[in-house]
């Protein structure tokens, strides 16, 4: 039981990873191969703050988001306003150099051998709620005035800005919100884990929650959460096939692409009308039978 | 540090730029033709280090033939890339960031199965010259690999720039530059243009992979050494590929020079924050123009 | 009353000046034409005229203020708005959607207002709605509204981009071809449609075609560019016996006209 309750938290808080990187990168087009250096901020404060400045828990997961806020400010300004392809390979070394000094910074972070002792303080119910809060965040935002800038603008960013949206700064908020989420993603992880190093999300890592969202549908959070929550604990569960598991990922990336580009989902969302609607169906099939 | 010293660490950088800079062309080729990063570059170059790996060990003792046989083998993993995982979605006109994410994908698979069948072990080339070291001008000592690599990256893109600039086809490359996307450029068809653009590509990367695996062994993760040839195209100019070769040897020595000061922790910490300004003051780089959309 | 003024305008790619000391300008509520043989600049003047695209030299005055080296988003928000040559939709939003971008620089609130879903949200989203429904039934798209661009025939598309260049109300309305890939009807329906902008709507409308019945019959006067320049303007008339513009583009109008 304990074990499958740790599958189940894991894979909870890499689906807040991917929610995070659903709205950059589903919604907005953008893409960060650095994502995941924004949750080792938010694991290390966190790791940090309880283990060597002895901070009280909850203070420095509020922490992690505003040094990922501030992490987010400085590496997101002055490339969102260039071409996205800088904006991509600036968040690939910005992942690169948050490794590197984490590394040079061993007397404080211990470097390689990592950080331990982090009170295990991201219990499920908190990784549950905070999951549910995100990803009813993340579908609506998709339904309002924000979410259609951002899907304007993954579209066609010159028609957005003719069409009167301010591309850049509406970049510069997503990317913001995107990187508080997975900061404070990280936070919960360095809390559940207990034990963070700095490889714990290289550019594979963000790459690899990238292409999740290509094989659910860029147009679908249910598909994105879906294709994260079997990838994760699948990979939980088989440990053995932990490499595998990611040749196999990346094979069905490219056929999902080549043949179905919009993804195994579409743009199908699951809502509560298409349950009631299920349910209508199933209904008068038993009153029958 | 002593003047000699120095000069072996210049001589070092410059030999590990070259690398760098073959990099960040075949990188940079890409980009230029159809616009969009390829990261599947660093999974060639992994693919190949290990093809060269195998060939120089199993089959071909001599550098030269080894070298050779990988480079072509390069281009034919270049090709096949293109066919299999780019030439479907160019044919049925999606957007470009597709593109991207089938690149990224390759890089994956690619670290991935390596990884799967022969683990995180750190395979070494054989030492293909006996004497390591050579003396130049009397006064310091010189790794005889470092000049080889040297040489044969300046020939690599010395020939790659006389068939850009010759060859009928190497021009329908570069023309290719300003727009892939209107179709018969002077009567050079498209396929043939963007499959000629991998093999070289291919071909570019398996000369650096076999380079990075004589200097550091192999692994699977030297797909990621890719960074070293974007930091140079970003430096260059996307787009740019003789401001790709400048800034690759430019980094070569600079990070040269920087490992023997500084230590290699700090070193890519300087890079990096040295590649964000730089972008924030000349996002164009040395010597690109910036690429924009056309409305 | 003058609404826009291009003042000697300059453009060059590469060396080759697309554009060069072009100056026009245009006053309310009247239709006016670019015209020229292809590559003579007129996309890049209204890339120019929008903000797509940085002017070199020049000036461009908008309701007396300088809009020379302002964002497109801010030259939207003051009332110039545009449709591209290339119809430029956003595919991932459905038919409704493309049109309510259209008023992002006039939301009025902020992302905040919109997590709590304030009722201010509310009552703006539900009169963009009640807005961009009346766009499209004005040009007769209203059962198209939950559909994706993509579905649409070319003419549809072609007249989605109008209703959503018309949906932030503009003062000034660029149309980039316009009557490109139509058919007869379907020119004669635009033909239509812009006039009763310009009459209804009181909109100003500055118009890139090369569709001479529909330049002769619609504008008041007609601006001929040629390499860049500007080679003639004048009334239809005036312009049909320009000796300068007969040199230039005589062939392209005999076949059409």
């Amino acid at each position: 039981m304990a074990f499958y309750t740790a599958v189940l938290e894991t894979t909870l808080l890499f689906s807040i990873f991917v929610l995070s990187v659903y709205m950059l990168s589903g919604l907005t087009g953008l893409f960060s191969l650095g994502h995941g250096a924004f949750i080792t901020i938010g694991a290390y404060t966190v790791g940090l703050g309880t283990t060597r400045f002895g901070l009280p828990i909850w203070f420095c997961v509020i922490l992690s988001v505003v040094v990922g806020l501030f992490a987010g400010l400085v590496i997101g300004l002055p490339t969102l306003k260039l071409r996205r392809d800088y904006f991509l390979l600036v968040t690939f070394m910005f992942g690169e150099m948050v490794r590197a000094l984490l590394l040079w910074t061993a007397q404080l972070t211990g470097g390689a051998m990592g950080l331990a002792g982090i009170p295990y303080a991201a219990e499920l119910p908190v990784i549950g709620v905070s999951t549910i809060v995100i990803l009813v965040f993340v579908a609506n935002l998709k339904k309002t005035a924000f979410g259609r800038t951002c899907i304007a603008i993954r579209d066609d960013e010159l028609a957005a800005q003719a069409m009167g949206v301010n591309v850049y700064w509406h970049k510069v908020k997503v990317f913001l919100l995107s990187a508080a989420i997975a900061s404070y993603g990280g936070g919960l992880l360095a809390l559940n884990m207990t034990f963070i190093e700095p490889n714990l999300f290289n550019w594979l890592e963000s790459a690899k929650l990238i292409v999740i969202i290509f094989v659910g549908g860029i147009n679908s959070v249910t598909g994105s959460l879906f294709t994260a929550i079997l990838y994760y604990s699948f990979g939980e569960v088989f440990r053995f096939a932990h490499v595998w598991r990611d040749v196999i990922l990346g094979v069905l990336v490219i056929l999902v692409i080549v043949f179905r580009s919009q993804g195994l989902f579409g743009a199908w969302e699951l809502s509560l009308t298409w349950i009631s609607s299920l349910f209508r169906k199933i209904r008068p099939a038993k009153s029958g039978g | 540090m002593g003047s000699s010293v120095f000069y072996q660490q210049v001589i070092s950088g410059i030999s590990l730029g070259g690398v760098y800079a073959v990099m960040a062309v075949g990188f940079g080729i890409v980009f230029n033709v159809l616009r969009f990063s390829n990261f599947s570059h660093g999974g060639v170059v992994a693919i190949s280090a290990y093809v060269g790996l195998f060939i120089s060990w199993n089959i071909f003792p001599s550098f030269w033939m080894a070298f050779t046989a990988t480079a072509l083998l390069g281009g034919v993993i270049g090709l096949l890339v293109e066919r299999l995982v780019f030439r479907p979605i160019r044919v049925a006109g999606k957007p470009l960031t597709y593109f991207f994410v089938n690149s990224i994908t390759v890089a994956m698979v690619a670290q991935q199965s390596l990884s799967a069948l022969w683990g995180h072990e750190y395979f070494p080339y054989p030492t293909f010259f006996e004497r390591a070291a050579m003396l130049v001008g009397g006064v310091f000592v010189v790794s005889q690999t470092y000049l080889l690599m040297l040489g044969i990256s300046a020939l690599t893109l010395l020939g790659l720039t006389v068939f850009l600039r010759i060859t009928k086809l190497g021009i329908a490359i570069r023309a290719a530059s300003s727009d892939i996307y209107t179709p018969p450029l002077m009567g050079v068809n498209t396929d043939l243009i963007t499959g000629v653009t991998f093999v070289i590509a291919g071909m570019l990367a398996a000369v650096t992979g076999f380079f990075l695996g004589m200097t550091y062994s192999v692994t699977p993760f030297l797909g990621a050494l890719m960074i070293k040839g974007i930091i140079a195209a970003i430096i260059g100019g996307m787009g740019s590929l003789g401001g790709g070769v400048i800034a690759g040897i430019l980094l070569g020595v600079g990070e040269s020079l920087l490992i023997a000061e500084v230590g290699s922790s700090v070193t890519p910490i300087i890079i990096y924050l040295g590649i964000v300004i730089l972008l924030l003051i000349r996002p164009q780089g040395i010597a690109g123009k910036l690429t924009t959309v056309k409305a | 009353m003058e609404l826009l003024r291009v003042d000697s305008i300059s453009k060059s790619f590469g060396g080759v000046e697309a554009v060069k000391e072009f100056s026009m300008v245009q006053a309310d509520a009247e239709i006016t034409a670019i015209i020229g043989p292809n590559g003579a600049g007129k996309t890049t003047t209204f890339n120019l005229v929008s903000g797509v695209q940085s002017v070199d030299r020049g000036y461009v005055t908008f309701l007396g203020a300088d809009i020379t080296r302002m964002p497109p988003h801010r030259i939207q928000a003051l009332g110039v708005s545009r449709t591209f040559q290339n119809i430029r939709l956003f595919d991932g939003l459905s038919v409704l959607d493309n049109v309510k971008i259209s008023d992002a620089s006039r939301l009025g609130y902020n992302m905040f207002d919109e997590l709590l879903s304030s009722p201010r949200v509310r009552r703006r989203e539900k009169e963009i709605q009640e807005r961009a429904v009346a766009q499209l039934a004005f040009l007769g798209l209203d059962r198209y509204a939950g559909d994706k661009p993509s579905s649409l025939s070319y003419g549809l598309r072609r007249r989605l981009e109008l209703a959503r260049a018309l949906m932030p109300e503009p003062k000034l309305l660029l149309l980039d071809e316009p009557a490109a890939g139509l058919n007869a009807s379907e020119i004669r329906e635009l033909m239509d449609t812009i006039q009763q902008i310009q009459l209804e709507k009181k909109i100003s409308v500055i118009i890139v075609e090369h569709h001479m019945e529909l330049v002769m019959n619609l504008c008041s006067t007609i601006h001929v560019m040629d390499f860049g320049r500007k080679i003639a303007a004048g009334t239809p008339r005036e312009v049909r016996a320009d000796a300068k513009v007969l040199e230039a583009y005589l062939g392209d109008m005999e076949e059409v006209c």
